[in-house]
């Protein structure tokens, strides 16, 4: 088993990280605090390649795949504090993006993925409703046939980048269908009549990463607007969450270096009853279960993203996400408490990674439904 | 033959009820036999017993809606596999 990543993929971590400490923390205190989206960073992004990264070179994207990808992201969680922005970038890329590759006509993708990869137009999914969040499928946004539309009415709750976005890929469900069989998924352009950004949501963490409530008041969708067959809706999302499950964290690896070296340099420097608090056991294991969490979520990030690219990584995925994102949290409540009540104060910037981190363990299926995922695989 | 082998996995694994019966046509979306994640494992069994590797998007009702369509599907893609390996 070789686990050397090449020179071109280490290369390209670096550069991710150089380009984000250079560009994307402008204001970052101030854009926390009161919960600005930058379309500035956006743009930068687009420009380094991010968004267009996993994108194949014939559609206008960067051709990289899936490992290449993670890497990247990985080197951007390091030198980008944002991870609100990062949150963002990786909603659109997984949730819409791929699925427009695997799924979309070539109609689609031409209308739609050269805006997104040049950080002009964006976008993302939305399936959450106020009745439904895990079981997801027992939505009740509906849509109906009329002649060559598709009429499209119900309410998206927890929606990223939903009040700045220009296309959404809508799930909804075909009435007197079944859960499984009866989903289908449109590109719903934001001007499109009766579609509204109905309440903006704030978050604990994550707050430079807008969201909000979406209503759809019969909607009219051109039937060319469908991704995939009707009642596809189902393999669009387990497709995306493959993706996203394995993905969505490679930047928070970044985060949790860049925080084990912050708190390794702070228990070295920082000296209490005669000498650094680094000396002092309880404080080094916090240091070493860092680096320990850190080093795991990484092997099984990496491990799901090399099997997705070979076929299927259901189990892996799911155990890639569920464990990184605990990791996280963790990580984050140690820094902390190893920073002492400058951690907690919001300047020291500790504080924010906590925050941010929480939702992790939430969003693209919550740690209790990677659970049900991993048991149901182990045949339970 | 390979309606066979799934019948006997969706029973074994999926409903496990030996009192449900289940035929070639009974229809397995629309009945809710299988549910979004049953739909997973069957696709990994899948391609462990056959050897093939199911794309994102062939998961859709057309292949998966009874055991009939997925016997369909599984053959069609053994089709495809010989007519390359033929090439
Ligand atoms: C930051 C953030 C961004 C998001 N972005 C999007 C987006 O862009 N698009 C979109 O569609 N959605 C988005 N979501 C919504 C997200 O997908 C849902 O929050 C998630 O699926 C959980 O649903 P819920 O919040 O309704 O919780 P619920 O499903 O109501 O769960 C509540 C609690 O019950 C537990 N629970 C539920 N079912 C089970 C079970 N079977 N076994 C054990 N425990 C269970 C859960 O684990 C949880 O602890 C986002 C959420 C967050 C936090």
């Amino acid at each position: 088993m070789d686990f050397s990543l090449s020179e071109e993929q280490r290369d390209l971590r670096a550069a991710a990280a150089d380009f984000a400490r250079g560009e994307l923390d402008r204001d970052l205190e101030a854009r926390d605090a009161d919960s600005t989206f930058s379309r500035d960073a956006w743009r930068a992004c687009a420009r380094f390649g991010i968004q267009g990264l996993p994108i194949p070179k014939e559609l206008g994207g960067g051709g990289a795949d899936i490992l290449t990808t993670v890497l990247v992201m990985e080197g951007l969680g390091y030198g980008c504090h944002d991870n609100g922005l990062i949150f963002s970038l990786n909603a659109q890329m997984w949730s819409l993006e791929l699925p427009l590759v695997k799924f979309g006509t070539d109609a689609q993708k031409q209308a739609y993925l050269p805006g997104l990869i040049a950080g002009e137009l964006i976008g993302v999914h939305a399936v959450t409703e106020p009745e439904s969040g895990s079981d997801a499928f027992s939505m009740r946004t509906r849509v109906e046939r009329d002649n060559d539309c598709y009429v499209i009415t119900g309410t998206k709750q927890y929606i990223t980048n939903a009040p700045i976005a220009d296309v959404v890929l809508v799930f909804a469900a075909h009435p007197d269908r079944s859960k499984t069989a009866g989903i289908s998924a449109f590109l719903v352009e934001t001007d499109t009549p009766g579609f509204s950004v109905s309440r903006h949501l704030e978050k604990m963490g994550l707050r430079t990463s807008p969201m909000a409530e979406l209503v759809l008041d019969e909607c009219r969708i051109p039937e060319q607007n469908r991704v995939g067959p009707e009642g596809a809706g189902m393999a669009i999302f387990n497709s995306a969450m493959a993706w996203e499950r394995s993905c969505i964290l490679a930047g928070a690896l970044g985060a949790m270096q860049r925080q084990l070296e912050t708190c390794v340099e702070y228990a070295r420097e920082r000296r209490q009853f005669g000498q650094p608090i680094g000396k002092f056991q309880a404080v080094a294991d916090k240091v070493a279960d860092m680096y320990l969490r850190l080093e795991a979520a990484r092997l099984l990030i990496y491990q799901a993203a090399w099997l997705g690219q070979q076929g299927s990584a259901v189990a892996a995925a799911a155990a890639a996400k569920l464990f990184t994102s605990e990791a996280w949290i963790a990580s984050s409540l140690d820094a902390v408490q190893i920073h002492g009540a400058y951690g907690y104060m919001r300047e020291s910037g500790i504080e924010r990674d906590l925050r941010d981190a929480v939702a992790s363990t939430i969003y693209s299926g919550t740690s209790e439904i990677q659970r049900v995922i991993l048991s149901g695989m182990l045949g339970l | 033959m390979s309606d066979g082998i799934i019948r006997n996995y969706i029973s074994r694994e999926i409903i496990r009820d030996r009192a449900v019966a289940l035929d070639n046509e009974t229809p397995l979306l629309e009945e809710g036999i299988l549910d979004s994640l049953a739909l997973l494992r069957l696709v990994v069994f899948i391609q462990e017993q056959f050897g093939i590797v199911v794309e994102d998007v062939e998961i859709v009702p057309e292949n998966f809606a009874s055991v009939e369509a997925i016997s369909r599907y599984i053959d069609s893609r053994g089709d495809r596999a010989s007519r390359l390996g033929a090439t």
